[in-house]
């Protein structure tokens, strides 16, 4: 080989650059203003810390940008930053060191930056900085020098305006024709003439800010300014009255999007999956295949895709928040709220967004960087009580709750009374749950709690987009694969066995013990109830509800709730309510729909004023098995509902903890906690309820 | 000895010292809270805790609790400039 070749060779490798900066730097504007939309995101091998690399091609070059977790320093605080030294160093497993760095530095916050920059020039891979905000710089009257700047550090400074698109040519250049830098000047010595009294760490602080000291002046000019727009701006955010005032009404904005704004999407994504369902339905022959193909996989999907619009206006807000600098103040605003359970102010918005569903919130702890507080974030999300209990409460409370005043008070009607404390219950657990973790499991030494707070600017509407586009295909590709093949087994679970003879013989039974029932009752009501019964038994689609009952409740699930009656009588349950809540559990929503069919009702719309009617009717009926005890009674309402308001019967939550932690440790022990925490609360309330009502 | 934490909000102090040697007073350090360095309280959240800060010409929130660990020379008066590289201090409100 000659060398023209060899050198032509080498000239088409790709380059990997790795893209360094601090938090809130206009690092991603300028990913995707040099590289675009992402062509891998991943997660870095053994962490949970994502990887994004995005390939672009430039002068003839290939180049991939490898956009690093946001860091203040190269020593580490957290996982994030440590994969970022980890690679810069060569030191991550599979991942040689980069070619080339690439380091962020904010005109409008140069100390500061130049601290990690200084640190990432010494490393000696060729370095370009890349000045970002230089526009938001001239607005507080802040001018940088860059050709000086690249002179004392040693490497190229280039400017850009990363949103505009302005100087990214020049930068692309200066990535490929970047050299090793030299040392910068002075640094060394500098940090050799720290009183060696002082402890290694603030050596390194106090000998670099010395350097950097020097080397920002004449670098740097500031033009005086009457009062920044910053301080202004903080002053009425940060406000006793207005701040809070404006707090409350942005954290309402973003709840109700995401509580109300978004069920007429989810409402239209169901009734698209259900028209698909029905045209698959009529395309296909009866049978195994085909309820495989409709119950299983295209209700799967459909369980799946109902997420989007939550966790997209979620992100969007997010994105929104963050792009402007709010987020970070929002958690400034909360933080003493949830420091008393050993937590921090950034999991307010997650466990806020909870409230609506535990799946986007989970996914928003992603902002939470202390790894600690995130892990607990998450798993208190599910102890919010989400959108999917409502329906719930809602026909408990309606059917079961006597509609009466509250402590004489006539507009306080007990069901409102009942409702509320069932989301009191959640919080009180949570902060409970939270205050043992933090002495007990996650007990450790106390987390730095050192939150900047970006300086205000207008969000990138490319930013935000990418963002929203960011969360939705991470849940649909890595979550959304996992619980689409677990509603298959589930959908497998409640179908199989399947004995048709069984089932007839269930039906054939339950008729004559319907007429046995009649021939017994005297009460006018229970004959007209029975008898109601008995017709809806000869018409074709109360045969085929029947039959559908009898084939869940021989099903697997049904076997297993059977199974599990003596652990759920003590809350007052019979074994149908345990299928219901063990059938429940690919989401929570489907249980109304289950109690449907357990109870020969078929497919009910219990959000519609019929089918809710005739499943509270149904409901009010049921007896246990062989006597004409009722199975509803206040008690046992109450404690179903204590027991939804705790459980994490929501296989969706349970994957997407998965997801987002990395690892199955943590869905198993949330669910068996919940599950246990649940069953006691139940217990407690049905126990206490049954020895107060009698 | 006086802390940050004493520090009225609207006036700026001089660092001293920074105590401990965990991760939080190296983050701090980190974040340009050195010795010789003004710090502006700028705020105190609503509910009392955190604080937010002014320190190199940005701005940050810490606890009351970690700015306890701050020992500064006390008031410094709120217009104060600082001595030798004030290149990027932001002029002083008011």
């Amino acid at each position: 080989m000659n060398v023209t070749a060899a050198g032509a060779a080498e000239a088409s490798l790709p380059l990997t650059v790795a893209l360094l900066g601090n938090p809130n730097t206009g690092k991603s504007t300028l990913f995707s203003a040099l590289a675009g939309i992402p062509t891998r995101v991943g997660n870095y091998p053994g962490v949970t810390v994502e990887e994004k690399v995005g390939r672009f091609v430039h002068a003839g070059r290939p180049i991939d940008l490898i956009d690093l977790p946001g860091t203040y320093s190269l020593s580490p605080k957290s996982p994030d930053e440590k994969v970022a030294v980890d690679l810069l160093r060569g030191r991550l497993a599979g991942m040689p060191a980069p070619d080339r760095i690439v380091i962020v530095v904010d005109a409008t916050n140069l100390e500061r930056n130049l601290y990690l920059a200084s640190q990432a020039i010494e490393i000696g891979l060729p370095t370009v900085i890349a000045l970002t905000l230089g526009d938001a710089a001239a607005d507080r009257g802040i001018a940088v020098d860059a050709a000086e700047l690249s002179r004392r550090l040693g490497c190229a400074v280039v400017p850009v305006v990363a949103p505009r698109r302005q100087g990214i040519a020049q930068l692309a250049d200066a990535i490929i024709a970047a050299l090793p830098p030299r040392q910068p000047e002075g640094l060394a010595a500098a940090l050799a003439a720290v009183d060696p009294a002082q402890l290694p760490a603030a050596r390194e602080a106090i000998g670099r800010y010395a350097w950097i000291e020097r080397v920002v002046e004449g670098v740097v000019r500031r033009r005086p300014v009457a009062r920044s727009i910053d301080d202004r701006i903080d002053a009425v955010v940060t406000h006793r009255v207005w701040g809070t005032l404006l707090f409350a009404l942005t954290m309402l904005a973003v709840f109700t999007s995401i509580f109300w704004l978004a069920a007429p999407l989810m409402e239209g994504i169901s009734a698209g999956v259900d028209t698909v369902a029905e045209v698959v339905r009529g395309l296909l022959p009866e049978g195994a295949v085909r309820s495989l193909v409709v119950d299983g996989v295209i209700a799967g999907a459909g369980s799946v895709v109902i997420f989007v619009p939550q966790i997209a206006l979620l992100f969007f807000w997010i994105a929104l928040l963050e792009g402007c600098g709010y987020l970070s103040r929002a958690a400034f605003l909360m933080d003493r709220l949830l420091v008393g359970v050993g937590l921090s102010g950034k999991s307010f918005i997650p466990l806020l967004s909870s409230f609506a569903c535990a799946i986007p919130g989970i996914m928003a702890a992603r902002t939470i960087e202390n790894p600690r507080d995130r892990l607990l974030t998450i798993l208190l999300a599910p102890l919010m009580s989400c959108s999917a209990r409502l329906p719930v409460y809602f026909l408990m409370c309606g059917a079961f709750v006597p509609n009466v005043p509250v402590a004489g008070i006539p507009w306080l009607r007990l069901p409102a009374v009942v409702l509320a404390s069932l989301y009191a219950l959640g919080v009180v657990v949570a902060a409970v749950a939270a205050f043992v973790l933090t002495r007990t499991v996650f007990r450790g030494p106390p987390q730095p709690f050192v939150m900047e707070l970006p300086g205000w600017r207008w969000p990138q509407v490319r930013i935000v987009l990418e963002r929203v586009r960011e969360a939705t295909w991470s849940f649909l590709s890595g979550a959304g694969t996992t619980i689409l093949a677990m509603s298959v087994v589930l959908w497998a679970l409640s179908h199989y066995p399947r004995n048709e003879a069984a089932v007839e013989a269930e039906v054939a039974s339950e008729r004559t013990s319907l007429r046995a029932r009649l021939d017994g009752e005297e009460d006018a009501a229970a004959v007209a109830d029975l008898s109601a019964a008995l017709d809806a038994l000869d018409t074709p689609e109360g045969l085929d509800a029947a039959r559908r009952g009898a084939a869940q409740r021989q099903s697997f699930l049904g076997l297993t709730g059977r199974f599990i009656e003596p652990v759920v009588r003590p809350l007052g349950w019979d074994w149908r309510l345990g299928c219901a809540a063990i059938a429940s559990f690919p989401a929570r929503e489907v249980v109304l729909g289950t109690l449907g069919v357990i109870y020969n009702l078929g497919d009910v719309d219990a959000g519609s004023e019929e089918g809710g009617t005739a499943l509270v009717r149904r409901l009010r009926a049921a007896t246990w098995d062989g006597s004409r005890r009722k199975v509803f009674t206040l008690p046992v309402a109450l404690s179903i509902m204590v027991f939804f308001a705790l459980c994490a019967q929501c296989a969706s939550t349970l994957v997407v903890i998965w997801r987002e932690t990395g690892s199955w440790v943590w869905p198993v022990a949330s669910f068996t906690a919940m599950t246990v925490l649940a069953w006691l609360g139940a217990f407690v309330t049905y126990q206490l309820g049954t020895f107060l009502v009698g | 000895m006086t802390s940050l934490r004493e520090i009225a909000v609207g006036s700026t102090a001089e660092v001293e010292l920074i105590t401990g040697s965990d991760p939080t007073s190296e983050r701090l350090l980190e974040m340009g809270i050195t010795p010789g360095v003004h710090v502006r309280v700028v705020g105190v959240a609503p509910l009392g805790c955190p604080l937010e800060l002014e320190v190199r010409g940005y701005r940050l929130s810490i606890r009351r609790s970690d700015a306890a660990r701050v020992a500064v020379f006390p008031s410094v008066g709120p217009r104060s400039p600082r001595a030798g590289s004030a290149s990027l201090r932001r002029p002083l409100p008011r």
